[in-house]
């Protein structure tokens, strides 16, 4: 019977009450330099700012807090992007200066979803340019954040549930006071009294109701009526201030708990999965190109066309491969996923031999594996390579069920295709590890390259003018006298 | 449709369902084919032809790709979705076409088999520069192509086999190998798995994630779509439930009734509990439901897996024999095949077959069994045992693949209560402006008219539990 692993640590979660750990290494490193933000949008005003809190994890940086009484109020809106515009140019110019990729760190998935709206609704705006140059300038980290586990932008939500399985429901999940309340509760709490009180502050980019009602509109209702009566700009500083003042204290909060929740994070001493150096290069270089095509005038498009889809499609899908090999070669829980899951093997070698095969002027290592999986995606003609050493590899030549009816024990046939020489065929009784695939970094660049040389010409199926019918030519040394049909014709051929 | 003509239990052909309007005849189909190969004389630059389950896609488009290379000496790409596909696709070209060679172009000779790398019309390339200059028949998978130094426009016409598998991203670089393309599939087909996040080609009907022949559809409005409307594989019977359920669009008939094609038990036993399904097979029934009482669970339910395999076995010891009009024969363990929807289940059946039929039985997922058919197919129903079901279990391509692979019998096995879980189920994708395909609406409504003409037809039957592991 399959077991799910994340379901089965679920239930532990709940029986003992508190977060247990899931996956064992990291496969985002924060960086010093990253850039934590918190910002909240005004209630119902899905692409403003209200309130905004900007720092980055070394704390060397002093912390901003940017505010608007009420973004609706475009000029007054505008003025905090501004000034959110330049922090964040500041941040891309210290990046290319120290050769480093930015690094984005938010709390959640709507928090992020909040600076996509941004992004998607501002950047083509004619009306304010600074505006539009600040929601282009966000773009690079908002589709970044489409790439499987890329390294631009962290979640922080995504990335502690990761590593830990909280007794908490999914949407609970979603809110990082809550999940650091369950991961690292106050001495003076129990981990459900901490997670109740976490969730009395917003941690997304929306306020709550009660708040909106009894606090932020009182001090809104007070900021407009002196407006609207024309009171100087002196008069209206003091309103100005009430609202920023109940507004900073959420986004403070939300900032300090991203913290918090990043230390959790250092605190567990997670192992960082050996691909993640490579992974901060390819943000790296998505950064200058990003950098060089804002300096010559392209936008990010809202929508692709067929072209920039399959380079898009490709590059993620190859990031989600690379990722899902890495996990199940080096995380010892991903690993126990992959094996419940059918993808990866563990077995016993049960027979080694040598075979001569059929055109082959050398005889083959053949070893046959028994395993007890219970789910085993693994056919004929698929590779398998030794989880430990990846330059042994192996073709799977049969897959038979065997045993006593009953027992779920399969027989894989398994042809040695390298590693004969420095390694050897492993011996009879040995317990080995075998994976479908190993992170293949260079295989983005191959298939980019491939892309962009048949991609590199029009053609009708990327949304060309369609050519007209060609008459086929006639094939040489064809008796003269074809028939009439088709069908007939092509008896000619057999 | 048409109201069942049940004429009592008594006849040899009560359950069966007979074809609607005029038999299909071999006329009928060399008549579509010919049609087909017609437009390709004209030198249109697209042309899709949709076909039913065992229409005979292969067979088609080794006549295309004859007619292309043969017949107009072009060079003619074939892509096919996997490596097994592209070595039968080689295979079966080379046995039906005496004059013509076919190259494989392919990663690692080494893992062609022995067959076709010994064959004299068939030559190995692992590289562009040894592919022929001439015209030429190259047979590659659409992996291979895409990751190839191939250049645009090196190729005359492509033709795509199963194209529904093919997702648009992986086909436009290999379309561009060649200016006319020839696409051939099965729209009921599953359809292409997309791993990552698709959201943001959502409200694009030619999207990077579409199966191929929506970017022919959308990008050619002239599109030559040519639809073939016999299916040699299922006998009328079947047509009646798989055409309604699943090709709305593409009307299809039988090339065979039960009169052609239909089983026989031959060996006289003391009666069991499965023989009631057995009796309605062999009175003209071709797909009839299992059904255990009711349980929820374990995706490997133990249940389900031994009631297959304690029918299959039945099967066997009831003396089962195929009838056509040309003789009978026994089935055997060959002839049989199991249809799962998970790997866990393949598992779950495979350590429950003895040792006799194991090696022989196929026992495959649904997407496995793609392309592949069987006289006698057991199908553990997709919701079987499922609480509650996921979008993956309603797939209408799942289940259909499960339902069109037999010749001649299919055996559903599920547990009670599949009416209440399709009543209960809540869709789970958001529709979007620009995404007119509901797949989910989709399954839904294909399990719904398959049941309801099951329970219609009397082709339920309440089996026990076997006494499985």
């Amino acid at each position: 019977m399959r077991v799910d692993p994340l379901l089965a640590l679920r239930f532990e979660a709940w029986r003992i009450g508190q977060a247990v750990r899931a996956f064992t290494h990291r496969r985002i490193v924060l960086q010093p330099h990253a850039l934590f933000v918190t910002a909240l949008q005004f209630p119902g005003e899905d692409n403003t700012i209200l309130a905004a809190a900007i720092g980055d994890r070394s704390r060397r940086a002093p912390l901003r807090i940017l505010g608007t009484p009420d973004p609706r109020l475009r000029e007054e809106e505008f003025e905090t992007i501004a000034r959110f515009a330049a922090l964040l140019e500041r941040y891309y110019r210290r990046c290319e200066r120290d050769g480093v990729a930015p690094q984005l760190v938010l709390t959640s998935a709507a928090s992020l979803r909040h600076l996509t709206n941004i992004a998607d609704d501002l950047r083509f705006g004619e009306r304010a340019p600074t505006v539009a140059a600040f929601a282009t300038a966000l773009s690079y980290f908002t589709m970044r954040a489409q790439v499987p586990d890329q390294q631009a932008v962290v979640v922080m939500t995504s990335v502690l549930r990761t590593h830990w399985v909280a007794p908490l429901e999914p949407t609970q999940e979603e809110h990082l006071g809550a999940l650091v309340a369950a991961i690292a509760p106050p001495a003076d709490l129990t981990v459900a009294s901490a997670v109740l009180a976490a969730e009395q502050f917003p941690m997304g980019a929306r306020t709550m109701p009660v708040f909106d009602r009894d606090v932020l509109r009182p001090a809104l209702d007070q900021f407009h009526t002196a407006r609207r009566r024309g009171a100087s700009p002196e008069e209206l500083a003091p309103k100005r201030l009430a609202i920023a003042r109940v507004t900073a204290p959420v986004v403070e909060r939300m900032y300090e708990t991203l913290h918090k929740a990043a230390d959790a994070l250092d605190r567990a001493s997670l192992a960082v999965l050996p691909e993640v150096p490579a992974w901060m290069q390819v943000e790296q270089e998505a950064f200058t190109d990003f950098r060089r095509a804002t300096a010559a005038g392209i936008r990010t498009p809202r929508s692709d066309k067929p072209k920039g889809a399959a380079f898009r499609y490709a590059e993620r899908e190859q990031a989600d491969a690379v990722v899902s090999a890495s996990v199940e070669c080096h995380d010892t829980f991903g690993r126990t996923c992959a094996v419940m899951r059918g993808s990866s093997v563990e077995g016993q070698v049960a027979d080694v031999r040598q075979v001569r095969v059929a055109g082959q002027r050398n005889r083959v290592t053949m070893v046959d594996v028994l395993t007890t999986q219970a789910a085993l995606r693994v056919r004929e003609g698929h590779e398998l390579v030794d989880r430990s050493d990846h330059q042994v590899r192996y073709l799977v030549r049969g897959v038979r069920a065997e045993g006593p009816s009953g027992v779920t024990t399969t027989r894989l046939t398994l042809q040695m295709t390298a590693g004969m020489r420095r390694v050897g065929p492993p011996a009879a009784g040995t317990a080995v590890s075998f994976v479908r695939e190993v992170p293949d970094l260079d295989r983005l660049g191959r298939i980019r390259r491939s892309l962009a040389q048949k991609l590199a010409e029009p053609h009708w199926t990327l949304g060309g003018p369609i050519p007209p019918p060609r008459a086929p030519g006639r094939a040489p040394a064809l008796p003269a006298d074809l028939p009439a049909s088709p069908l007939r014709a092509l008896e000619t051929l057999r | 449709m048409t109201a069942p003509r049940l004429s009592g239990l008594a006849s040899p052909r009560a359950f069966a369902l007979e074809l609607r309007g005029t038999p299909a005849t071999q006329a009928d189909v060399e008549a579509s084919i010919e049609a087909v190969l017609r437009e390709a004389d004209r030198g249109v630059i697209a042309q899709l032809v949709v076909a039913p389950p065992g229409a005979g896609k292969t067979e088609l488009t080794l006549d295309g790709v004859a007619q292309a290379s043969g017949l107009h000496g072009e060079r003619v790409l074939v892509a096919s979705n996997t490596r097994a596909q592209a070595y039968a696709l080689a295979r079966r070209f080379v046995n039906k076409y005496g004059r013509l060679t076919v190259t494989l172009f392919v990663r690692r000779k080494r893992d062609v088999p022995a067959d076709l790398r010994a064959h004299a019309r068939v030559r190995v390339e692992e590289h562009i520069q040894n592919l022929p200059p001439a015209p030429c028949v190259v047979v590659a998978t659409i992996d291979k192509l895409a990751q190839s130094a191939l250049v645009p426009a090196s190729f005359d016409t492509l033709f795509v086999d199963e194209m529904y598998q093919v997702p648009a991203h992986k086909y436009l670089p290999v379309a561009a190998l060649a200016t006319k393309q020839r696409g051939i599939g099965d729209p009921g087909q599953i359809e292409p798995v997309t791993k990552i996040d698709v959201t943001r080609w959502r409200d694009d009907p030619a999207g990077a994630h579409v199966p191929a022949p929506r970017v022919l559809q959308v990008r050619d409005p002239g599109l030559v779509v040519t639809r073939l409307s016999v299916s040699r594989r299922l006998v009328a019977d079947s047509v009646e439930f798989v055409q309604p359920a699943f090709y709305q669009d593409l009307p299809f008939r039988a090339l065979d009734g039960a009169a052609e094609r239909h089983l026989e038990f031959r060996t006289l036993a003391r009666h069991e509990p499965h023989d009631d399904v057995l009796h309605r097979l062999e009175h003209g029934a071709s797909i009839v439901l299992a059904e255990l009482p009711r349980a929820f669970g374990r995706v490997d339910d133990p249940g389900v897996a031994a009631t297959l395999v304690s029918l299959a076995e039945r099967l066997l010891a009831r003396g089962a024999h195929l009838v056509t009009p040309e003789g009978a024969r026994p089935i055997t363990p060959a002839d049989l095949g199991i249809v799962c929807a998970h790997v866990e289940q393949v598992g779950a059946v495979q350590a429950r077959l003895p040792d006799a039929l194991r090696p022989h039985v196929l026992v495959e997922t649904a997407n496995r069994f793609q392309g592949l058919e069987r006289q006698v197919v057991l199908v553990w129903h997709p919701l079987a045992g499922q609480a509650a079901p996921r979008a993956f279990h309603l797939t209408a391509g799942r289940f259909c693949v499960a339902l069109s692979r037999h010749r001649v019998a299919c055996i559903l096995v599920a547990r009670a209560g599949l009416e209440e879980t399709l009543e209960h189920y809540r869709e789970e994708t958001v529709p979007r402006l620009g995404d007119d395909e509901d797949p989910e609406y989709a399954g839904l409504h294909a399990h719904r008219t398959i049941l309801t003409q099951l329970r219609a037809l009397d082709r339920v039957v309440e089996v026990s539990e076997s006494t499985g592991l």
